[in-house]
């Protein structure tokens, strides 16, 4: 008893670390300084904005960074950063979260309804990205037709690659997944913009920018205000005239491009050991999701059986019911409802609970499934000689049928507990940082293509491998009456 | 002490028993024969509701157990059974399976059921098997256990379930012994077997069953001597 309260609680802080803490990696907060400038941006966009570990310790970086430092101190005030979604940005600056967004913004007309823009601070260009052996093929947009394009989803981009005709699309949630389908032949270009473009070719000899360009529709990024802060836009429009009178913006793109470029002629071990707090905490995480997982996912699966095996009409119903249910859609289904579906009718759980919740109803059905079979391969003589001598049929379960059923599919479970630990790898779709969430983490911030897969590969190896002896070990223990 | 007024089973469609009435007295010792499929091991496992009578009733001790609200678990204290199969329990040393019951069941303090489960080792031979798994130990060692591990529970009334019919022939013999022992010491017990010597010496009366039906029955020397019936006489003359 004490053990699962100990869980409970070590549960219940953890989704409450998950639920509610952003990075705040302003330098210092609790100096008394008369003025804070609170910038929101998502820092997810080499070289706008970007985390990099700097003398071991995690930073945001990126050109966007650069001026608002400029700005903040042309106000006389400390710069303080928090990192968010992009969705959350602007309803982050309208309730007065932060003071201002830059995030590689575009003031679009619809965005301008609800808050103010500075004036343009930096105009992109785009590109498109080819393996380098195709360099001569392309150099028009024309050469592009009917290849396969990659581009970002829901972007301009996808609206450019979309444009080139006969050509087929592929929309990647991810430009690193982008780059990955290009360096393996999937795709034959990226439509993206052309300072990342460039961050690419710069890093990876087997890229390069092609000479075909596509149109330009952009219309550049400009920093976004709360409605009203005429003064504060004025003040800002200042200090980007400032820069750019001085060349520094273009200057900013270069240092944070060189910035944002991976260590070069590292070899996979050195890699790791670069990006070694970002793979552990993902393996903190995995671990701490595997074991709350395997313990509801037991409990749970445990009652399940027994009301499957009941002589009890409708539990039986249900708990079939439940276990073909959950046997026959997809977990991926099951998360999304859990953590997008379900809030809607006013139950919202915490990301990392979420997670765990769909994780232990899936496997508790496929464990109640493993029980059943343990429970049924008991001869059924021992349940006789249980009752006969005067024990009734749930003491007869727990002391006699259960442990021997526990130990008969010690095999199976030892099993489970391996498909959990690799299936658990799917809640880094609803943003917890497990393994593979931090590894694609890695993979965006530093244009490694398949090193960041490998380590993420051999991290779950070594996890379930451990588990697997783990259970070996505990499965010679119990042998010894045999 | 346990009376049986016209006991039937069915399984689906098929009559196992076709109306047994039967008495049977304190500190008698019945011995149950008959070819097979004859109802004979389902009569027995009916004596504890391990099988539940279609139809008839059962009286144990002045009750009637066949009583849908009758707590069967506690007559079944007092009822032990041993099995062809043994049935010890394979993850539980010899100790645990004879006290298992008596602390779970009885909320016996568990030094006492230690002590009790020691003089039963001690009578059925095997008190350096305490600490041993039932994987560890013989044919006729796991039947004595078993047969000590329902003593444990300290029955009125002790049934067995063609207790020999699993053992090696050498084995028979320690197995018998035992049972021998409880009878002198004056247990009522029921016993289905093939053991015909035995049931001759330690039966004080025969019961011949076929088709589902009592056939036969009488004093030991009546029956194997005598028998009146011509099924009956049919058997032995096969058995003996």
């Amino acid at each position: 008893m004490k053990k699962i309260q100990a869980l409970l609680v070590c549960l219940f802080v953890f989704t409450w670390i998950t639920g509610y803490s952003t990075p705040a990696l302003a330098a210092s907060d609790n100096q008394t300084k008369s003025k804070k400038l609170v910038l929101g941006t998502s820092a997810d966009y080499p070289p706008y904005e970007f985390h990099k570990k700097i003398n071991g310790k995690d930073q945001i970086l990126g050109f966007d960074i650069e001026i608002a430092k400029e700005i903040a101190k042309d106000m006389g005030a400390e710069l303080v950063i928090e990192d968010m979604k992009f969705d959350s940005l602007l309803l982050a600056l309208n309730a007065g979260k932060v003071d201002m967004v830059m995030s590689a913004m575009n003031p679009t007309e619809e965005r301008r309804k609800n808050v103010d823009f500075s004036n343009i601070y930096y105009q992109s260009d785009q590109a498109v990205l080819i393996r380098a052996e195709d360099k001569d093929k392309y150099t028009t947009m024309d050469d592009l037709k009917g290849k396969h394009i990659g581009a970002q989803k829901s972007s301009i981009y996808e609206d450019m690659a979309r444009a080139v005709p006969n050509a087929t699309v592929d929309a990647l949630a991810k430009i690193s997944d982008l780059v990955l389908s290009l360096e393996s032949k999937r795709i034959d270009a990226i439509v993206l913009e052309l300072p990342v473009a460039e961050s690419y070719e710069k890093n990876r000899s087997t890229l390069a920018v092609a000479e075909a360009k596509p149109e330009s529709s952009e219309d550049g990024y400009a920093i976004a205000f709360r409605k009203g802060s005429t003064d504060m836009v004025n003040q800002v429009n200042t200090t980007i005239d400032r820069l750019e009178k001085a060349d520094m913006i273009n200057k900013y793109v270069a240092d944070a491009s060189k910035l944002a470029e991976a260590p070069s002629g590292t070899n996979i071990f050195t890699y790791f050991n670069q990006n070694k707090q970002y793979f552990l905490s993902g393996v903190g995480w995995t671990l701490l999701l595997s074991l709350v997982t395997v313990v509801f996912g037991l409990i749970l699966g445990i009652i399940l059986v027994l009301m499957r095996l009941s002589k009890v009409k409708p539990l039986k119903w249900i708990a079939v019911a439940y276990i073909e249910f959950l046997r026959g859609t997809p977990l991926m289904v099951q998360l999304f409802i859990i953590y997008f579906g379900l809030p809607s009718i006013g139950i919202e759980f915490p990301k990392f609970l979420a997670g765990a919740i769909a994780l232990s109803l899936n496997s508790a059905a496929y464990l109640a499934e493993i029980f059943r079979a343990g429970i049924q391969s008991i001869d059924k003589g021992q349940l006789e000689a249980a009752r006969s001598l005067g024990m009734g049929h749930s003491m007869a379960m727990r002391f006699i049928i259960l442990p021997q059923a526990l130990k008969q599919v010690l095999p199976a479970i030892g099993n489970e507990f391996v498909v959990i630990i690799k299936e658990s790898s799917i809640v880094s779709l609803i943003g917890i940082t497990d393994i593979m969430y931090q590894e694609e983490v890695v993979r965006g911030s530093t244009y490694a293509g398949l090193p960041p897969l490998l380590i993420a590969a051999v991290l779950y190896f070594i996890l379930t491998f451990v588990c697997t002896k783990l259970l070996g070990i505990a499965e010679r223990r119990l042998k010894t009456s045999d | 002490m346990i009376k049986i007024t016209n006991l039937h089973k069915h399984f689906g469609k098929l009559e196992i028993l076709k109306g047994i009435d039967m008495e049977i007295a304190k500190g008698e010792v019945v011995v149950v024969i008959g070819p097979s499929g004859s109802g004979k091991s389902t009569f027995l496992r009916c004596l504890n509701l391990l099988e539940v009578p279609t139809k008839g009733t059962i009286e144990f001790e002045g009750a009637n157990i066949t009583d849908k609200k009758y707590n069967i678990n506690e007559t079944r204290e007092k009822m032990g059974m041993v099995f062809q199969q043994f049935n010890l329990f394979p993850h539980m040393s010899v100790m645990n399976n004879i006290t298992l019951s008596p602390v779970k069941v009885k909320k016996m303090a568990k030094p006492e059921a230690e002590k009790i489960a020691a003089d039963l080792l001690n009578q059925v031979g095997l008190a350096d098997k305490k600490d041993a798994y039932p994987s560890q130990l013989s044919g006729g060692q796991k039947q004595r256990i078993a047969i000590a591990r329902a003593l444990a529970m300290q029955p009125h009334v002790m049934l067995f379930d063609e207790p020999t019919s699993a053992l090696d022939p050498e084995m028979v013999g320690e197995v018998l012994d035992v049972m021998k022992h409880l009878a002198a010491a004056g247990m009522t017990m029921v016993i289905v077997t093939h053991e015909m010597g035995f049931a001759r010496e330690v039966g004080d009366r025969i019961v011949f069953m076929d088709g589902g039906f009592i056939v036969e029955e009488g004093d030991p020397n009546e029956v194997f001597n005598h028998p009146k019936h011509p099924r009956t006489q049919e058997f032995l003359s096969k058995v003996l």
